[in-house]
């Protein structure tokens, strides 16, 4: 393999590593910092509700019910240089289970496109689904 | 045996078991009892600590010989003891009225009574039915768990008052041959195993119990259910409870109101997950049960129910004053705003804190530009077509050669890997970083280039998609990438029991030549959540027509003029690529290298690879090392 392109998985996987924890500690306990892991065009997909933008994505989260996650598997690799032109970045996926007030916990799947924006990572696209069928969602 | 029980006043039959001198049998030797507790001698009172099991035979074996002058009558058998006199001293015990000690029913706080009937199998069940139904109306009768082994018939009764009845009709019913029917009552429950049977019966009756439409199950004197009645299934028992709500958390998890009225309940430990198992209930009835202490509520903190029932326990006639019990069952369970059927003022509570934990409503899609849409929406379906279908050779094409993929697999909350289905087969490849921590194994493996993605790709499980289930979210559509995140049901239909799968699935996708490829893709795969699996293949989906050869993912977006031939490449394997960089290399007069780079730039479109070669050596745009 490519040693370059090995040197870029293994910086991924890192990457990973860490925005993980510092994302869902965020989302769990400092919500309030939230917007500034995001681009300022940055995306959140939230079951299917898109939120563009810092302060609506901080709007949002300040509105939901408070979370408490816990990540069990998680994957990251290098995005293709060309399409994005050879900016430095990571697709990241995330299983887990996120409880909602202390109900029950539900299974979540997460994924994030996040970019070297000088010497911080940010995040362009975050999507999040619940693993609940469609009917149960309405 | 704790008691001189059993003193039947018709001594006449006594075994004689024990010959050392008891202190009441002086003249009559027949009158040494083993059961005795009292004042007796260590000797009796090491019997008297006999296990269940030993002094109950013993018991029964009294009985037999007892039955054997039953035609006598106890009563004479009695007169001719008085005679002897000796017995009325013992354990200044009164004589009896009738010349016959009633054993006395215990009873504790589980109010379950087996019975045991010695000989009772020599009888047709229902005749035995009849009589003890007739002796003991107005109440009755509903015999749980009904068995007979040998001649002696064995079943339970829930109802203490029934218990103390039963117990007082030992031997008082003659049947036709002229054997009066033994009963022997005690306050007890049997051990019981959670048998696949006792699970099944359970669903059923429960099934039969539920109204979907108010999302309340019924299962008040769960034990008497018809499917129930021949097991022993009492919700007083821990492990028999906490199966039940198992069971019910698996299939009927968003349950919003459960009635355990009348159930013998004495404890709600066994409910004390409830919160999680049942996160949705607001209505919970457990009135006519055994509770006694209020403190039993402990096992319900956090529950959210706002309508409680309790009324008919034990524990409600502790409390003189209403408030008092208001306010310790509000302790625990802050919102119930109706109790025992009444309505309470409604609580006061600070604002700061939500009341319910309120989500945003789901949307099946999302879509970052509306126009992104078509292509989503192709691309997809011709993708998971091919998927779904005998070989996912074509999917080829729609992966670009240095594209990467990579799976992770997990188990939804609540499975494990211990109970099936099992997800192993996608267990080898899980990439799960949280696992795999050693930087060569986690770039060994990312599937890295068409082929060997392909290769895996046809290695999976052959799948069918329920397409219906699909969500999208286009997060990104530039001109340079689109990013997509599709979830969704599938099913491996070759298995026995074919598995239900939920998957979810990031793309990024690059326009390639004329069409798309996938450059970057993280797979997830999970078992579906029972309630997944309610709604899965529920619509039945259109048959879409196979694919053509000359549909294929990587689709033709630029309005039909992007050359006709974008869509019948060949599938390019690695031997046909050679010949594809040796016949360009002829073509174009380039060297292998740039040849090469010209067909990987066209996702190995050989026409398109042609034309973009053309125009591009017009322009002048290619150096002149590349025909070196």
């Amino acid at each position: 393999m490519d040693p370059n392109l090995k040197a870029k998985i293994d910086q991924a996987c890192r990457t990973a590593e860490e925005f993980t924890k510092v994302y869902y500690e965020s989302v769990d306990k400092k919500r309030h910092l939230i917007s500034k892991l995001y681009l300022d065009t940055g995306l959140l997909t939230w079951n299917g509700n898109g939120i563009t933008g810092c302060e609506p994505i901080q709007k949002f989260y300040i509105e939901l019910p408070s979370t408490d996650h816990t990540v069990v598997t998680l994957d990251a690799q290098p995005v293709y240089d060309m399409a994005v032109n050879g900016q430095l970045t990571f697709l990241i996926q995330v299983s887990g289970h996120v409880k909602y007030q202390n109900k029950s916990a539900k299974t979540f799947q997460q994924s994030f496109v996040v970019t070297a924006l000088g010497d911080k990572w940010k995040i362009v696209s975050d999507c999040f689904r619940l693993q609940e069928p469609l009917s149960a969602e309405k | 045996m704790p008691k001189p029980n059993g003193k039947k006043g018709g001594g006449g039959g006594w075994r004689n078991q024990y010959n050392e001198p008891d202190f009441r049998s002086s003249e009559s030797t027949r009158r040494v009892s083993f059961k005795s507790s009292r004042g007796g001698n260590p000797t009796q009172r090491d019997n008297s600590k006999k296990d269940w099991a030993n002094s109950l035979k013993s018991h029964f074996e009294d009985e037999d010989i007892d039955m054997g002058s039953s035609l006598n009558g106890a009563r004479y058998n009695n007169k001719k003891f008085s005679k002897g006199g000796k017995r009325m001293t013992r354990g200044g015990s009164p004589a009896p009225a009738r010349g016959r000690v009633k054993r006395k029913l215990m009873h504790g706080p589980i109010t379950w009574y087996s019975v045991y009937m010695p000989h009772g199998n020599r009888y047709e069940r229902h005749v035995i039915e009849q009589m003890l139904m007739q002796h003991i109306a107005p109440l009755p009768l509903i015999p749980i768990n009904w068995t007979a082994s040998g001649t002696m018939v064995t079943f339970y009764v829930d109802d203490p008052k029934v218990a103390d009845k039963l117990n007082d009709l030992n031997q008082e019913i003659q049947m036709a041959d002229g054997f009066k029917l033994m009963m022997r009552v005690m306050n007890r429950m049997p051990n019981v195993e959670i048998s696949l049977k006792l699970k099944d019966r359970m669903k059923l009756a429960m099934m039969k119990r539920y109204n979907p439409t108010t999302k309340a199950l019924d299962l008040t004197r769960f034990h008497i259910d018809p499917v129930l009645q021949e097991l022993f299934c009492a919700l007083a028992k821990h492990q028999i409870c906490r199966q039940a709500l198992e069971i019910i958390s698996e299939n009927i998890r968003d349950l919003e109101a459960l009635n355990l009225s009348n159930n013998n309940i004495h404890m709600l430990i066994p409910l004390k997950d409830m919160t999680t198992l049942l996160p949705n209930l607001k209505v919970l009835h457990i009135g006519h049960n055994k509770l006694r202490d209020i403190a039993q509520l402990d096992s319900l903190k956090g529950l959210g129910v706002v309508d409680l029932l309790l009324d008919g326990n034990p524990l409600c006639d502790k409390f003189k004053d209403q408030t008092a019990y208001i306010s310790e069952v509000r302790k625990r369970l802050p919102k119930v705003v109706k109790l025992d059927g009444i309505d309470l003022p409604p609580p006061i509570s600070f604002d700061i804190e939500d009341d319910v934990a309120r989500l945003p409503p789901s949307k099946q899609t999302f879509l970052c530009c509306a126009e992104g849409q078509a292509i989503m929406r192709k691309f997809m379906e011709q993708y998971f077509i091919i998927f779904d279908s005998d070989s996912r050779k074509p999917l080829l094409q729609a992966y670009h050669e240095n594209a990467l993929l990579s799976m992770t697999m997990a188990y939804p909350y609540g499975q494990n890997s211990r109970n099936p289905p099992f997800l192993t087969w996608y267990a080898t490849d899980n990439r799960n970083l949280q696992r795999v921590t050693d930087s060569e194994r986690r770039a060994k493996m990312l599937k890295h280039g068409n082929l060997q993605i392909v290769t895996f790709l046809d290695e999976m499980p052959h799948t069918k998609h329920d397409m219906n289930s699909f969500t999208v979210d286009l997060s990104l559509f530039t001109p340079q990438l689109l990013l997509v995140t599709v979830t969704g049901i599938f099913k491996e239909p070759a298995k026995q029991r074919p598995p239900l799968r939920y998957f979810v699935r990031t793309f990024v996708i690059v326009p390639s030549g004329s069409g798309y490829c996938i450059v970057n893709e993280e797979v997830h795969i999970s078992n579906a959540t029972e309630a997944q699996i309610k709604e899965a293949f529920k619509t039945p989906t259109v048959e879409i027509v196979p694919p053509t050869p000359a549909t294929s993912p990587n689709l033709n977006t630029s309005g039909g003029g992007g050359g006709p031939s974008s869509s019948a490449v060949p599938v390019p394997d690695d031997a046909v690529k050679q010949q594809m960089i040796q016949a360009m290399q002829r073509d174009s007069g380039m060297n292998p290298e740039w040849s090469r780079k010209c067909l990987e730039d066209t996702n190995w479109d050989y026409q398109m690879a042609g034309a973009v070669f053309t125009e591009a050596k017009n322009k002048g745009l290619i150096p002149q090392e590349a025909f070196v």
